[in-house]
């Protein structure tokens, strides 16, 4: 089978066209043209194909790619009893989650966020170093809490 | 399961395979500005509805994410299989998930982000507190305010302030004694239930949050490694070693003014930043290529040779260590001799402790791993031995030269019969081919520009490893501005020429390191 990636964009800039606007998700997904398309793919589907990751945010992805807080040099600001204090978000990671998205936590709110941003996990496979990577510095970890 | 949470550090470079889902209206500029990736849009003020749609539209199951992880009704229900199968698949395509399975909360990215912001808070709150009084003494600030407010971690077992846990735990619904005895147990072995805060100087102070930093980030935590009792007392000693290390420096450097608080802090940072990063970086690569079980390899030789004082990266590589370097680097250890008299070792003198050693290495030889290094093929090699001496020389003489050599110095060279200006001719060359000029050397305020240019030399070095050996020229170099460097057991001497009344205090400084 083709590249599914390759296909949904082919149909979705096909629809596009069509339509002579960019159409929303909701739009394309009430038009019911991609339909067969998307359950042809998910029936191919096999192995690491399965696997896509997820990312949400406040923050505008730039120039190709997701930038960390602390690259963004975002201010955090906190009551103290002493008066407000600001410093640096040193959050100098990227998360995603594996075919879900993240829930809202102790530590974190995502209800409300305006981006997201999909990356198939089979693009971060480096299989001469058996490794995933996201690009060529970077490495992922993996989390086991479940 | 090993699904919940991937990271990366640092950012991630997105791709024409990939995919953002922004609003509507932002679509356009979205992909003006990320010219190669997909761009669709979604109506509405937020993307938590889309983004299952937006999985589910490329063919991809979805499954619910709870607080702690992926929901499941049951051990037989789909989503846990399927997180079976997905370590499977990994596996299938050559993906060992367990080496790359490290919790967020247990990575160094994370202690280190955490360490940093207690550094920036303790900053921010100090600046606060200093802005309403200025007269605040330091010690003060952080035996009062900073530290407390700052290891208080909020929801987590670090709290120091049992009242204030007290109340969360109330207000978590948790029984708070049994809260509280965890919270003890926690917090004992890291050292921090003690931690009063008694100390009346910004030297204790500091002492107690360099501990509590070195102990929270230790690479043990990193690789995972099971903290047995004796290994927290050796790991103890190891970080008591750097802790008079980090307070050495900052003596050195005269960081103990009232307004010097950042400078210390960042110090701090810095020196566990790049003491964590060449570590950690060396155990993953070493982890990697030798294919063994590292993590018990390392755990077994730590136990062993940290009480010694024998860091762990002196393990690493090809390098060669010879017994009479160690046997040189333990005499010359007071922790570590307290460590052996502590141990019942009551001749602390270079015998006994050869004998200590060689007992050690046949233990060492006797670990059953396929890849274990002969003692006398790990630590440090000459290269290594030469460069920390050049680093020392060069901290001694950095000083000295940014004390002594200033227009003071003039009258000293006219004094003992030269021509300053010739002198300055002849210098200029010599200071040009390691970075410097003489304006560097000519105020004392300039004393930290030179000590960076000092730093970066040295740098320089490091980065090509054929100048690491050109110590000569250095030599030489000192030599034409009238300091003698030699060498003499592995050390050197740092004479200036003509000047006797100095000598018994250089020798001194050289007798410190």
């Amino acid at each position: 089978m083709a590249d599914p990636t390759q296909q949904m964009k082919d149909k979705i800039e096909e629809l596009n066209k069509k339509a002579g606007k960019k159409l929303t998700i909701d739009e394309l997904i009430k038009s019911g043209e991609l339909s067969n398309l998307t359950y042809e793919i998910s029936c191919n589907r096999k192995g690491i194909d399965k696997y896509v990751l997820m990312h949400v945010t406040d923050y505008k992805p730039k120039d190709d790619k997701i930038r960390t807080v602390t690259e963004k040099n975002i201010k955090v600001k906190e009551e103290t009893p002493f008066g407000e204090i600001e410093y640096r978000n040193r959050r100098d990671t990227t998360h995603f989650t594996v075919n879900s998205t993240v829930a809202s936590h102790f530590f974190g709110n995502w209800d409300n966020k305006r981006y997201a941003v999909m990356s198939p996990l089979k693009n971060c496979l480096d299989e001469d170093k058996n490794e995933l990577r996201f690009n060529e510095s970077s490495r992922f970890f993996c989390k086991g809490i479940s | 399961m090993r699904v919940a949470d991937f990271f990366v550090r640092g950012s991630a470079k997105l791709n024409n395979n990939d995919w953002i889902l922004c609003p509507q209206e932002e679509v356009e500029i979205m992909k003006e500005e990320n010219p190669n990736v997909n761009v669709i849009g979604y109506e509405g003020e937020n993307v938590i509805n889309y983004t299952n749609k937006f999985m589910k539209l490329f063919g991809y199951q979805t499954f619910t994410m709870g607080e702690h992880g992926y929901i499941h009704d049951s051990l037989e229900s789909y989503s846990f299989i399927w997180q079976k199968e997905y370590e499977k698949d990994l596996m299938n395509r050559g993906i060992n998930v367990n080496l790359f399975s490290n919790p967020h909360f247990l990575s160094w990215e994370k202690f280190i982000e955490m360490e940093l912001i207690n550094i920036d808070k303790t900053n921010a709150l100090y600046k606060l507190l200093k802005t309403k009084n200025p007269e605040i003494p330091i010690g003060e600030v952080l035996k009062t305010h900073c530290l407390p407010n700052i290891y208080s971690c909020k929801g987590t077992a670090c709290e120091l302030d049992y009242e204030n846990a007290k109340e969360q735990a109330i207000e978590k619904g948790v029984d708070f004694l049994k809260y509280q005895k965890q919270l003890r147990k926690e917090l004992v072995p890291l050292g921090i239930s003690d931690l009063q805060f008694e100390s009346q100087n910004f030297e204790g102070s500091m002492e107690q949050v360099s501990k509590r930093i070195l102990r929270n980030i230790s690479i043990e935590k990193f690789l995972e490694i099971d903290i047995t009792e004796q290994y927290e007392e050796d790991m103890v000693i190891t970080n008591i070693k750097r802790i008079k290390s980090i307070k050495e420096k900052m003596q050195n450097e005269k960081l103990y003014g009232d307004n010097e608080a950042e400078k210390a802090l960042e110090y701090v940072a810095e020196f566990l930043i790049q003491d964590l990063h060449e570590r950690g970086e060396l155990y993953k690569e070493q982890k990697e290529e030798d294919g063994i079980d590292w993590t018990n390899h390392q755990q077994k030789l730590d136990k062993m040779l940290l009480p010694l004082g024998l860091d762990c990266k002196y393990f690493l590589g090809d390098k060669h260590i010879k017994s009479e370097d160690i046997l040189q680097k333990m005499n010359n250890n007071d922790i570590i001799k307290d460590f052996m008299v502590q141990n019942g070792i009551q001749e602390v003198d270079g015998a006994d402790i050869l004998s200590k050693y060689v007992s050690m290495k046949e233990k060492v030889n006797e670990i059953e791993i396929q890849e274990t290094r002969e003692l006398d093929q790990i630590g440090k090699d000459a290269t290594d031995i030469a460069y920390e001496s050049c680093v020392k020389v060069n901290a001694i003489l950095t000083e000295y030269i940014a004390s002594e050599l200033t227009p003071q110095h003039k009258e000293y060279i006219e004094k003992t019969g030269k021509n300053w200006e010739q002198y300055l001719l002849e210098l200029k060359p010599k200071l040009s081919a390691i970075g410097m000029t003489i304006e560097d050397f000519m105020q004392v305020q300039n004393k930290n520009n030179l000590i960076k240019k000092m730093d970066k030399f040295i740098d320089n070095r490091v980065e090509q490893d054929e100048q690491v050996y050109d110590i000569n020229k250095l030599i030489e170099t000192y030599e034409n501005i009238g300091i003698t460097m030699t060498e003499a057991d592995k050390s050197y001497e740092v004479l200036e020429k003509s000047n006797q009344h100095d000598i018994e205090n250089e020798n001194q400084k050289i007798e410190e390191l």
